[in-house]
């Protein structure tokens, strides 16, 4: 399974491969933060459209259900911290990147991420 | 005067009015509050209301006149009616007199904000008051007419003493009324989180089933450790009490030498991939099936274990258990209740515990990291206890042995007491 390939479907809301779940679109984020640090710009671009969160996440019934927060919340979670991380990602497109930010921060169910996109907003704003 | 038309109707009572003292309960099926309307309305809603404790209320009662003959003015009041034996009441005064004024027409609508002439009882605890309301007047003839206008009864809350950053906040109904009646008559904050965990089976609501924020646990029946820790600050709120919010997971210990006596090592020799639990969780018999992980879990005596055995060769045990992985970003979520001094907490963990655990530490700093040797408070007296195993990968027995939660794979499996050093590092 190609994972970027599935994050680029999901993305365009086309189907996924069979059995693709969370947790490979976990693996996928990884490898597009690491190829976005490498300069790949289509994956750039793939890491701040996924924070706009016009996907759902697919769930099979043998997808390990995590405990402290949703799927798609784990999966925002980290995308977040990889475009933070990332001065490229960060510095280009602020008003975006602060406005999927905020849209977080308001909508998350879980403290946990509706307080780092919190903490992600004020670090923007005072740096 | 036909009693079956009376002159002046009572068709509402509205206690959450705008401005009014009624705490904002919330419906969680339309997640509308149940304010907005009358509590109320005549053979078509009654809903709960609550307050803090020993608070006069005000009340806006709705009334329909229908005949010329009602006077411009007239007094309202109500009497309290008494309740069958198993219904817990109180008995306060007459409500009212007030004196109304309508207009003369063949109908008008009188709204009056009333204020009660007597204080809800000034301690936790769910109310039914039962009212007959009437209208009196003196007639053209100079009689004194008095009819029955309507008769309710409403079931009021009464809560804990709030703190006054919490005016803003919107209640569900449903966690206003199970903790109102489980902590009636207890005061102090320890007592009311302790009656809340000690009775939160009789919410039917279970671990170990997808859902992570309240509403959706009260919609749909349960949740994950993720709802159930807001779902337990929730509770506290409706009291009054704050509790905090806290995430936990572990974090890989320093590499173990080849020795396995500590210090500098490959990574990849002995590393931890989860932490894992028999127990099943609030209302549940055992462990969950839509989560747990059930299959043969290769166990050690020792620690640390024997990494020349290959994994095969330890003893194995056929068990259902919650695991959780070691990620970085999954974990375990729990409540604190600060003590006073700053230097105690109360651990509740709403999941699985029905006691509070009292920990000689202060609150953990988010995103603070805690290393824990065996004496350390967190570890003696609930993770060693709670999460009895860790899940290790290794080089054992000349073979790479993967925790690998998604593969079913389990590694082997160590008893979380026998570890010399735990780190924990904490998030919201």
């Amino acid at each position: 399974m190609d994972l970027i390939e599935q994050l680029r479907r999901l993305l365009n809301r086309q189907p996924l491969a069979q059995g693709c779940d969370w947790t490979d679109i976990l693996k996928a984020l990884e490898e597009a933060n690491k190829r976005a640090k490498q300069g790949d710009a289509e994956c750039q671009g793939m890491l701040l459209d996924f924070l706009d969160q016009h996907w759902s996440v697919p769930l099979t019934k043998d997808s390990r259900v995590p405990s402290i927060m949703p799927p798609e919340e784990m999966l925002l979670r980290q995308a977040l911290v990889y475009v933070m991380e990332n001065p490229v990602l960060r510095d280009a497109e602020q008003l975006r990147l602060n406005s999927s930010i905020l849209n977080i921060a308001e909508n998350a169910v879980s403290p946990a991420l509706a307080q780092t996109a919190r903490e992600y907003l004020e670090a923007q704003s005072s740096g | 005067m036909n009693r079956d038309w009376p002159p002046i109707e009572l068709y509402s009572v509205h206690f959450q009015f705008p401005g009014s003292q009624a705490l904002p309960l919330v419906d969680p099926v339309t997640n509308e509050v149940l304010g907005a309307r009358p509590e109320w309305i005549k053979n078509a809603r009654n809903e709960p209301v609550a307050y803090e404790r020993g608070s006069t209320p005000e009340v806006r009662v709705g009334l329909m006149t229908r005949f010329l003959f009602v006077p411009d003015r007239f007094t309202l009041y109500a009497e309290t009616l008494p309740l069958d034996s198993h219904t817990p009441s109180f008995s306060p005064d007459r409500l009212g007199p007030w004196t109304i004024e309508s207009k003369r027409a063949q109908f008008s609508e009188v709204s009056k904000t009333l204020a009660f002439n007597w204080p809800l009882p000034d301690r936790i605890g769910v109310h039914t008051l039962k009212l007959r309301w009437f209208a009196a007047w003196k007639s053209e003839e100079g009689e004194d007419v008095e009819v029955v206008i309507g008769d309710t009864q409403h079931t009021v809350c009464t809560t804990g003493k709030r703190p006054a950053s919490s005016s803003q906040a919107r209640y569900y109904a449903p966690l206003m009324l199970w903790t109102s009646d489980w902590c009636a008559g207890v005061t102090g904050d320890k007592e009311i989180c302790d009656a809340i965990l000690k009775n939160l089976p009789a919410t039917n609501l279970r671990y170990g089933v997808p859902g992570w924020d309240v509403r959706y646990m009260l919609m749909t029946g349960g949740g994950m450790c993720g709802g159930w820790y807001q779902l337990f600050q929730q509770m506290a709120a409706c009291q009054g009490v704050r509790v905090e919010t806290r995430s936990f997971r572990p974090v890989m210990p320093p590499p173990l030498a080849p020795d396995g006596k500590g210090g500098p090592g490959p990574l990849t020799l002995f590393a931890w991939g989860a932490f894992s639990c028999c127990v099943p969780g609030v209302n549940q018999l055992e462990p969950s099936w839509i989560i747990r992980y059930r299959g043969l879990f290769p166990q050690a005596q020792d620690y640390p274990p024997d990494l020349e055995m290959s994994l095969d060769k330890y003893p194995t045990q056929l068990e259902n258990r919650y695991c959780y992985p070691i990620d970085g970003m999954d974990g375990h979520s729990i409540n604190f209740l600060v003590k006073d001094d700053g230097k105690t907490v109360y651990l509740y963990d709403a999941c699985f515990r029905r006691e509070a655990v009292e920990l000689a530490m202060p609150l953990p700093a988010v995103k603070s990291q805690m290393q824990m040797g065996r004496d350390a408070p967190f570890r003696s007296q609930y993770l060693d206890g709670q999460f009895i195993w860790f899940l290790a990968g290794g080089l054992m027995g000349g073979q790479y042995s993967e925790v690998n939660l998604d593969e079913r794979l389990y590694g082997l499996s160590v008893k979380t007491h026998l570890v010399p050093e735990l780190a924990i590092e904490w998030d919201y």
